[in-house]
């Protein structure tokens, strides 16, 4: 019986040991970064490169990959600054089409989740 | 594959051989000092076992000097070299055949030379989380080291306690001026029962540690990037600049496991696991927490050895296996000065497995101990991917003669050969994307890396027995040589003056 | 020798077979933006570094090749792995029936070129803002001596016609921002993408014509226009200086030299001493055309910002009183300063600057002296302004007057 308990508290002991920490190794998660129109317009095409680095490593990150109006991108889990530039085409609602300029930028987003990261950037027209 | 060499040295006098076995064992020197103890490091670290491991008493007054010189830095943060004063006492009270104190207390100050890519004291134990520039230079130090321990026996049972307080001090008198202050605790408790010949002990060390790191500039107007290195050359880029004051807090536990032979002669086992971790805060920012270090390791050792007839022999193997596993705090927006953590990743990994086989041989007068092993060593972080391995075997043979130990001075001289070698090493870098002097550094890295070394070294001391006194003096020269196949060496030298009683 | 066995079976055995797999085909494709008409890439070129090895792949233009959406390059054999992607050419095209040009530079870092994802996607941009005045170059670092420190009273900004017409810098104000680039709060109300809030503004005096420049002309304003050199000889002569910033101080003790350029007409600044720009760049610096009268302006443009002041667990509500803000649609063009190991946030909308350049990498770094930003410029000699200041300066460049 005690050599029972000692080989319990022994395996205990180590147990405590060595199963303390836990590793986060899900370290890059997607992102999507959805664009606004500042007017009712809705967006029908977005050319643009979009420019996201990483707050703390400033590692950049590049992509065009628009889709409607929304980039989706594969990042390290953090926080970034992005900037956009390129051309939008609009439609205001009447079949009427117009290409216009634009630049969306912020500081800070947060891209930390494990799971999908929203964020949603106005867009600035330049034109 | 390149081949391994082992190097063997002959430098017992064997003319002198017969008149030293008559009765070696009668002095301390020899039982504290033996090739013999290697094989024990292990149980010395229970206390309960460690109040048996000796049967004569020793103390020992030492002042010594300790320098190493490098033609180049074989790892950059250690410098080319130093020069060390020690001035020390250790001692081993057998108090009773039942207890046993011991204790140290030493001092040391020196200096180290050129050291580069570290501004944190402690490297080897918090690499790679340390604080760093591309300028360096020479550091100074001073060390308090105080031990004490007490065991004894009660009936089967061997019951111990050991404290370990060190308290050190790194800095640099000129720009940058780095200053690191360490306090270091190690508490230990052992227990041992008796089963047979046997003694199977239990021992559990607390440790806690912490550092207060700076780096001031006294040319306000002129200073250079102070980086937070994070690993294989990546510095965590938005704090690293001009943050310069930091602290390390961390400790661990560890726990022992030992079967020991009771009568010297028998199998002998060892495992220990420990884990340790150090968390890296800015001393801004509201102390904000910017990485957290996690050590484990486990080491286990299984062997035989007796000491029968005046011969001495054992054959042992060994396997050390550690895991570290650095996580970075991910900084949050900035508000008012203060930073919150929104994530926290595992970035860096690092994993060693070490195996060895020896075996030792010897009289009472003389041991002689040969060990090969293979190691292998891998680093890596997360993204951008940074890589390091390599596969190293080695061979080591260790040689000891106590000679003229019935006369007034009597002689100790051993004599050492090593050599590793490097199986295989890759290296995965982005250095397109790395700044020129970070490229630099990696690639001194990776040179020795892919290194092979040779060390041949000696030590000789003599003993005098002062007499109609318990008093003795002793006096102590120990040389190195170290040479490394991309062209580089080192010379070491050691020398020692003391009083024992 | 069980334990030895089991600590080998860790040790991981890898192949010695090191060779990395080749991609038959990586295609870059270069957008041109669908509002362009008749675009047409010339002199190009695409350089692809392996970020691991260094290995540097160049195509030459005449393999581009013009597709639906722009223009396209196959680049054979690039083995697989990471590569930093540069495509750079000149692009000539039609807009609003107008015709243009731009030299264009793209970029893409830390891209993964596999064989199951061979393609590499830029998007050009040809965003330039309309021509009129723009900073061309701001020197704040100062100068060093011989005794190793330095002297800051050499400061200056440049202003230049970037236009193809003669234009009139009278009313043009010089402003510095009232925020830091390196502590940011969240002030209520936020006027950022209204006005920029500032805490200086000097205007150059005139009735509208007085202050002509021609196209590609530049005006020097001077901090101090003197010959620094006569104390300082490593410093400038700013005696030949367009305009000064001249201030009456308070003080006895500071006094600002009156050097011989005509000084600007100073409208407000916090200080009530000597004015000069933050020697490490923490502010930063606009300049607007001001369509309002001096005495209006001070009264009506101003406003109080609150924001909260953390530290651990204490809060407090803090007033920043009586800021000055100058409307974005005034603004002719603005740049946004700061030093990376201590930058937070961009203080100027980023209709006006998205990016921010520097001199020094550190804060009171040693480097940094008798540096300036300068904007770059194309090979017509016109400065290139997108609105961007992280592509458009060049950040720690020798400041341009120091001979």
């Amino acid at each position: 019986m005690n050599h029972k308990i000692l080989i319990t508290l022994i395996v205990a002991l180590a147990s405590l040991i060595v199963s303390c920490h836990k590793e986060e190794n899900d370290i890059f998660s997607t992102a999507y970064i959805t664009l606004r129109t500042p007017d009712s317009a809705s967006i029908t095409n977005i050319q643009a490169q979009a420019v996201v680095v990483n707050v703390n490593t400033r590692q950049a990150t590049t992509s065009s990959q628009f889709r409607d109006s929304r980039l989706e991108v594969e990042l390290l889990r953090g926080a970034y600054s992005v900037t956009i530039e390129g051309v939008v085409t609009v439609s205001d609602g009447m079949g009427n089409e117009r290409i216009r300029q634009f630049r969306a930028q912020s500081d800070y987003v947060d891209l930390s989740h494990k799971t999908a990261n929203h964020a949603e950037l106005n867009i600035l027209y330049l034109d | 594959m390149k081949k391994s060499y082992a190097f063997i040295t002959a430098f017992c006098l064997l003319s002198l051989t017969n008149e030293a076995e008559a009765s070696v064992t009668d002095t301390a020197q020899v039982e504290h000092l033996s090739l013999w103890n290697s094989l024990r490091v292990s149980e010395s670290l229970n206390p309960a076992l460690r109040s048996a491991m000796f049967v004569s008493s020793l103390s020992q007054l030492t002042l010594s000097m300790d320098g190493r010189k490098q033609s180049e830095a074989f790892v950059e943060e250690d410098g080319t070299g130093f020069l060390h004063t020690l001035v020390g006492v250790d001692t081993y009270l057998r108090l009773s055949d039942k207890t046993a104190v011991w204790g140290k207390a030493s001092y040391t100050a020196g200096t180290n030379h050129d050291v580069r890519w570290r501004s944190t004291a402690d490297y080897a134990l918090l690499r790679p989380y340390i604080l760093a520039d591309t300028l360096g230079g020479d550091t100074k130090g001073e060390c308090y080291r105080f031990a004490g321990g007490y065991g004894t026996r009660l009936g089967r049972f061997c019951l111990g306690g050991e404290m370990e307080f060190r308290a050190e001090q790194e800095y640099r008198e000129r720009d940058p001026r780095m200053r690191g202050i360490v306090t270091d605790l190690t508490l230990r408790t052992g227990c041992a029962y008796t089963i047979g010949i046997y003694d199977i002990g239990l021992a559990v060390e607390t440790n806690i540690y912490r550092q207060t790191n700076s780096v001031a500039f006294y040319n306000e107007d002129g200073v250079i990037p102070e980086y937070q290195l994070t690993g294989l050359g990546s510095d965590y880029t938005r704090f690293s600049g001009d943050k310069r004051s930091l602290y390390h807090d961390g400790g661990g536990t560890a726990i022992r496991l030992n079967l020991v032979p009771h009568a010297c002669r028998g199998i002998y086992a060892d495992l220990m696991l420990c884990e340790h971790h150090y968390e890296r805060k800015l001393a801004d920012f509201n102390a904000m927490p910017l990485t957290m270090l996690t050590k484990e390791r486990a080491e286990m050792s299984l062997g035989w050895r007796q000491k029968k007839g005046g011969a001495n022999s054992a054959v042992f193997s060994g396997v050390k296996l550690a895991r570290h596993v650095g996580d970075e705090n991910v900084g949050g927006e900035a508000y008012g000065g203060s930073y919150p953590t929104i994530a926290t990743l595992s970035m860096y990994h690092y994993r060693l497995t070490d195996a060895h086989l020896g075996a030792l041989y010897g009289r009472a007068s003389w041991n002689v101990i040969a060990v090969g092993g293979y190691r292998t060593e891998s680093e890596e972080y997360a993204y951008p991917l940074r890589r390091m391995e390599h596969t190293d075997a080695y061979a080591e043979v260790d040689a000891q003669c106590f000679l003229m130990q019935r006369r007034a001075v009597r002689l100790m001289l051993d004599a050492q050969a090593q050599h590793s070698t490097s199986l295989r090493s890759t290296v995965t870098m982005p250095y397109a994307n790395m700044k020129p002097s970070f490229t630099d550094m990696i690639r001194h890295k990776e040179r020795y890396l892919k290194a092979d070394f040779t060390t041949l070294a000696i030590h000789l001391r003599a003993d005098y027995d002062m007499p109609r006194t318990t008093y003795g003096l002793y006096a102590d020269a120990g040389m190195s040589y170290t040479a490394c196949s991309v062209g580089s060496h080192q010379t070491g030298a050691r020398l020692a003056i003391g009083l024992c009683f | 020798m069980m334990m030895l066995a089991v600590g080998m079976t860790m040790v991981s055995c890898k192949s010695d077979d090191d060779s990395i797999p080749v991609v038959p085909v990586t295609s870059i494709s270069l957008e041109v933006p669908a509002n362009l008409e008749n675009a047409v890439l010339s002199s190009a070129s695409a350089t692809l570094t392996n970020v691991n090895t260094q290995a540097v792949h160049t195509a030459a233009g005449d393999r581009f090749v013009k597709t639906a959406k722009g223009y396209s390059l196959n680049v054979e054999g690039l083995e697989e792995g990471t590569y930093n992607v540069e495509v750079r050419g000149h692009l000539d095209f039609t807009y609003n029936g107008i015709r243009g040009q731009k030299d264009i530079e793209l970029r893409s870092e830390n891209v993964k070129i596999t064989a199951d994802a061979p393609t590499v996607s830029l998007v050009a941009s040809t965003f330039t803002a309309q021509g009129g005045f723009v900073i061309s170059e701001i020197f704040f670092t100062g100068t060093s001596t011989d005794e190793g420190g330095s002297y800051s009273g050499d400061q200056y900004i440049i202003i230049t016609n970037n236009s193809d017409m003669t234009l009139y810098a009278d009313s043009i104000a010089l402003l510095e921002s009232a925020f830091l680039t390196t502590q940011k709060y969240d002030y209520t109300p936020d006027l950022m993408s209204e006005a920029f809030s500032v805490q200086a503004c000097y205007m150059i005096p005139g009735d509208g014509k007085s202050v002509p420049v021609e196209a590609g002309k530049s005006i020097k304003i001077a901090v101090n226009a003197i010959n620094h050199k006569e104390s300082y000889h490593k410093s400038i002569d700013q005696s030949d200086a367009d305009f000064e910033i001249y201030d009456e101080s308070t003080n006895a003790k500071f006094t600002d030299p009156d050097g011989s350029a005509p000084n600007l007409d100073k409208w407000y600044c916090y200080t009530a001493t000597v004015y000069q720009f933050h020697s490490r760049g923490f502010n930063s610096m606009a300049i607007a055309k001001m369509r309002t009268t001096k005495e209006d302006w001070l009264e009506n443009y101003v406003y109080d910002a609150k924001y909260m002041f953390v530290f651990g667990d204490f809060s407090k509500e803090m007033t920043k009183k009586g800021i000055y803000k100058v409307p974005n649609s005034w603004i002719l063009d603005g740049v946004n300063l700061s030093v990376e190991s201590v930058r937070e946030w961009n203080v100027l909308d980023a209709s006006i600057d998205a990016g921010w350049t520097y001199c020094g990498k550190v804060d009171k770094d040693e480097t940094r002296f008798n540096k300036s930003v300068i904007r770059k410029q194309d090979a017509n000699g016109k400065y290139i302004d997108t609105n961007n200041s992280t592509n458009d300066f060049i950040p720690e460049a020798t400041a341009s007057l120091i001979k």
